[in-house]
C-alpha cells in the first residue's frame, strides 16, 4: 500500500467496553460518517471532494472506554479536525443517550494518524 | 383564502401527495451485507460507513424532502445481510424499479477480500413501508 503523505482519512472509534454486535457497530458507524461527511459539507467542501475522490479511505478502530474516546475528541477538536460522537436512540441493544463512536475526519491523514495511529484496529 | 393565494394553489405545482408526505415521517435507511464476503466487523462497519454517506450524498441532491425528514428524525439506519452477492443486486434492481434511490459499494480490495468485491448496498433514505417490501426477508446483521 502506498503511504501518501496528503493522504485524506477518516477514523471510526468504537468503544470496547460496549461490545457492540457488528450490526450495531456498522450502523453506528455509518452515523458517525454520514455526521463527519455533512459537516465537512459546510466546513471544509474542497476537503471533502478530495477524500472523496481519493476512494474515501476509513479506518475503524476501538478505545478501551468513554473517557478515553473524550479525550481523543476534545485533541482532534484541538487540532482542528472535524470530529462528531454518535450517541444512540437506544432503541436497541444499549441504554439511549450512549455515546458508541467518534468519527475524527475527513482530514490529512498525516495529522489524524498522529492521534489515532496507535488504537487497535477493528477486526 | 385571499383570491391570489387561491391561485397560487391552482397553479404552483404539487410535487408529492398528502398520502406521500404522511409516509416521509417514516423514512429510512436500510443497508444490506454481502454476507458470503465472511467480512470481519470493522470492515463491515467501514464499508457500511462508506454506503451510508453515499446514499446520505446522492439524497441531498436528489431526493431533498426524503433526507430532509431522514435527518431529523434521528436517521435510523438498519443493517440487514444477504446470502450472496447474486440477491443482493437483485433487491438493489428491484429498488431501482420502484424508484428507490440506491447505491451500491464495491471494496478496493486493500484488505481482508478480493478487489471489486459487491459489499454492501444501500436502499434509502424513503418511506419504510416501501422499502420494506423489498427486504422484509432479510435477516438482522
Amino acid at each position: 500500500m502506498s503511504r501518501n503523505p496528503s493522504e485524506i482519512s477518516m477514523v471510526l472509534i468504537t468503544r470496547k467496553d460496549l461490545k457492540l454486535s457488528s450490526g450495531k457497530l456498522a450502523a453506528q458507524a455509518g452515523h458517525a460518517a454520514v455526521n463527519c461527511v455533512l459537516t465537512a459539507r459546510k466546513l471544509k467542501p474542497r476537503l471533502l471532494e478530495e477524500w472523496r475522490n481519493s476512494g474515501s479511505r476509513k479506518i475503524v478502530c476501538q478505545v478501551s472506554n468513554l473517557e478515553a474516546m473524550k479525550r481523543l475528541y476534545g485533541e482532534a477538536r484541538e487540532l482542528g479536525l472535524i470530529s462528531e460522537m454518535v450517541k444512540d436512540a437506544g432503541r436497541t441493544e444499549i441504554p439511549a443517550g450512549t455515546i458508541t463512536l467518534l468519527g475524527i475526519g475527513p482530514g490529512p491523514r498525516r495529522v489524524i494518524d498522529e492521534l489515532t495511529g496507535t488504537l487497535p484496529l477493528v477486526k | 383564502m385571499g383570491i391570489r393565494s387561491w391561485i397560487h394553489s391552482l397553479t404552483s405545482p404539487k410535487r408529492y401527495s398528502e398520502s406521500y408526505y404522511y409516509s416521509l415521517k417514516k423514512v429510512k435507511l436500510v443497508l444490506i451485507v454481502n454476507n458470503e464476503l465472511k467480512m470481519g466487523k470493522g470492515k463491515i462497519a467501514a464499508q457500511v460507513g462508506h454506503a451510508s454517506v453515499k446514499a446520505a450524498l446522492l439524497a441531498s441532491e436528489k431526493h431533498p424532502a426524503e433526507m430532509q425528514s431522514w435527518l431529523s428524525n434521528g436517521q435510523k439506519k438498519v443493517v440487514l445481510k444477504a446470502q450472496g452477492a447474486l440477491e443482493l443486486e437483485e433487491i438493489i434492481q428491484n429498488a431501482k424499479e420502484l424508484n428507490l434511490p440506491t447505491c451500491l459499494i464495491r471494496d478496493a480490495g486493500k484488505t481482508q477480500i478480493p478487489a471489486n468485491s459487491l459489499t454492501v448496498g444501500g436502499i434509502g433514505p424513503a418511506p419504510s413501508e416501501k422499502i420494506d417490501e423489498l427486504t422484509k426477508h432479510l435477516k438482522l446483521m
